[in-house]
């Protein structure tokens, strides 16, 4: 379990440019959760998940990964890794190796994963974003924007962190790069794992999380169902967020149909859409 | 967020910092050569005295003092070692294999004071100035070699955009650096061979990085018209006040008393 106890997080303190990116934080986040991060720019998402993997550590307060305190001891970052792994946005701009292989592979040396057991490591996390062993010889900097992305999950995945942070997971991809991210995100990567995902998109973060995370001017305003919280549009409207494509036409298609079926599955919504036109065509 | 880097621009109102950026690059540059003509070490402290009073008097904070000489205690060490060890003169300390000469020691005193006022005098003009007016100040300061057909305009321009770039590189680099800490990386274990080679992780996206900003922004700027050579007007003007010619008649009195010295203890 990932744990945060009153977190809070302060840059420039004592300066006329202080600003309290999190304020008082109390988080769990349990294995094998799908949680989506969602808030305006500059809400304090970014700073949130750099004190989660540990790459900040906050003015106050504590941070627990597996009952290991990281704010208090002292652990290595090779230890911290395994557990908790961010892919930041736009990974690709971090690239830095000449092929395929060097770039995923630098993440499993740094955790110690012997030399004779890197190649079969890198290759589990290349097909695991759906890329074959024919890339392990490319250059990273002449793959397409998707194929970049799912490399740079790909070179933290190799790690295999029991819970993966992504920021902006699709940011900057074209329709085709998107979709592939994401089946490869809902199919594989997550199987396993516990996936936190920061989001702009609120398509994304309704179709890949089951609970979600608002955090509004430093303060975590709502945790809880995603649907539940889609619901509310009171309160997606206070934050500044829009709702998702789907509740949008769930709303406007219960109107009309009052037995239109829950969102939570989307088979039930497609099946009841074919009957309804299966019984206006006659 | 990124960290506070050397000289980085604190903004606050006070007599340094709304001084004309030409005069205050003048003063300076007049100030750095005025320190490589003393010769006496009261001298050397009265100036030093002097640099310590303009940061009191720029309101600039203590932690970012401190800090400015993070970078040069290398070199200050270095410098300190070779001219107290190996400056020959009269022996005071016989170490048998290192010996320390009265020469070396006084040698090693005056350069460090030397270094320490520099660095305050840089410290002072970058952080009390933005990169715009520095550019500014350094355009019209170099302004009368237009006569001799010196490429001026372009010059100020590769400078006043390569300042600006100064902090946008640190945060990228931050940010980096926090991507490769993602995958394990540690910049702070190993030896110092180590060390630097771990970075090279960072450097390298880095300089990538720039060289894309830098093409987008030539391009950026050629759309927007941008012909090379072409006359330029700006919309800052360099003012002259009274706070200048303070400024001036401060500096010469304190040249006046730097002789003065110089002379009673030379």
């Amino acid at each position: 379990m990932l744990e945060l106890k009153e977190v809070s997080v302060i840059y420039d303190p004592h300066t006329r440019f202080k600003k309290e990116a999190l304020i008082g934080a109390n988080l769990k986040i349990y294995e094998g959760e799908r949680v989506a991060i969602i808030g305006r720019i500059g809400s304090g998402k970014s700073t949130l998940i750099e004190v989660i993997s540990g790459l900040l550590k906050p003015t106050s307060g504590e941070v627990i990964i597996d009952n290991i305190n990281i704010t208090k001891e002292k652990i290595k970052r090779s230890d911290i890794v395994k557990k908790v792994s961010v892919v930041f946005q736009h990974p690709e701009m971090q690239f830095f190796a000449e092929t395929v292989f060097e770039e995923i592979a630098y993440g499993a040396r740094n955790i110690g994963i012997e030399e004779g057991k890197i190649k079969d490591a890198v290759l589990m996390a290349l097909n695991d974003v759906g890329l074959d062993e024919t890339y392990l010889e490319k250059s990273p900097f002449e793959l397409s924007g998707g194929e970049k992305r799912r490399v740079a999950i790909a070179s933290v995945i190799v790690m295999n962190p029991k819970y993966l942070i992504l920021d902006e997971p699709t940011s900057n991809l074209d329709f085709g790069g998107k979709s592939s991210v994401i089946s490869y995100l809902q199919e594989r990567v997550a199987r396993g794992r516990t996936l936190i995902f920061v989001t702009h998109d609120m398509d994304e973060a309704f179709m890949l999380s089951k609970r979600i995370i608002v955090i509004n001017e430093g303060h975590i305003v709502f945790d809880g169902e995603t649907e539940r919280f889609f619901d509310d549009a009171e309160l997606v409207e206070r934050i500044g967020l829009e709702p998702p494509f789907f509740v949008k036409i769930k709303k406007t298609l219960s109107k009309c149909f009052p037995d239109f079926p829950s969102c939570e599955d989307y088979d039930s919504v497609v099946q009841y859409l074919l009957r309804k036109r299966s019984e206006y065509n006659g | 967020m990124a960290k506070f880097y050397f000289g980085q621009f604190q903004y606050t109102q006070t007599f340094f910092h709304k001084l004309n950026p030409t005069l205050k690059i003048v003063l300076i540059f007049y100030l750095v050569i005025l320190l490589f003509f003393l010769k006496t070490i009261e001298a050397y402290f009265f100036f030093l005295v002097f640099g310590v009073f303009l940061i009191i008097l720029s309101k600039l904070s203590f932690k970012s003092v401190v800090s400015s000489f993070k970078p040069i205690i290398f070199l200050l060490l270095f410098t300190l070692f070779f001219q107290l060890f190996f400056t020959p003169g009269t022996i005071v300390l016989d170490l048998k294999v290192l010996k320390i000469t009265k020469e070396g020691l006084s040698l090693s005193i005056y350069i460090a004071i030397r270094l320490i006022i520099l660095t305050i005098l840089t410290f002072l003009l970058t952080s009390t100035t933005t990169t715009t007016d520095l550019a500014l100040g350094f355009r019209n300061v170099i302004l009368p070699f237009k006569i001799f057909k010196f490429p001026v305009e372009e010059l100020s321009l590769m400078i006043s955009i390569s300042l600006q770039f100064v902090p946008i590189l640190f945060e990228e680099a931050d940010r980096i650096m926090k991507a490769q800490m993602a995958r394990g990386a540690d910049f702070e274990s190993g030896n110092l061979f180590v060390r630097a080679r771990s970075f090279l992780p960072v450097i390298l996206p880095l300089i990538l990085n720039a060289f894309n900003r830098a093409d987008q922004l030539a391009m950026a700027m050629e759309s927007r018209g941008f012909i090379l050579g072409m006359k330029r007007t700006s919309y800052r003007v360099s003012k002259f006040g009274k706070n200048e010619a303070l400024a001036i008649i401060f500096v010469l009195i304190f040249t006046l008393v730097l002789f003065v010295l110089e002379g009673i203890y030379a």
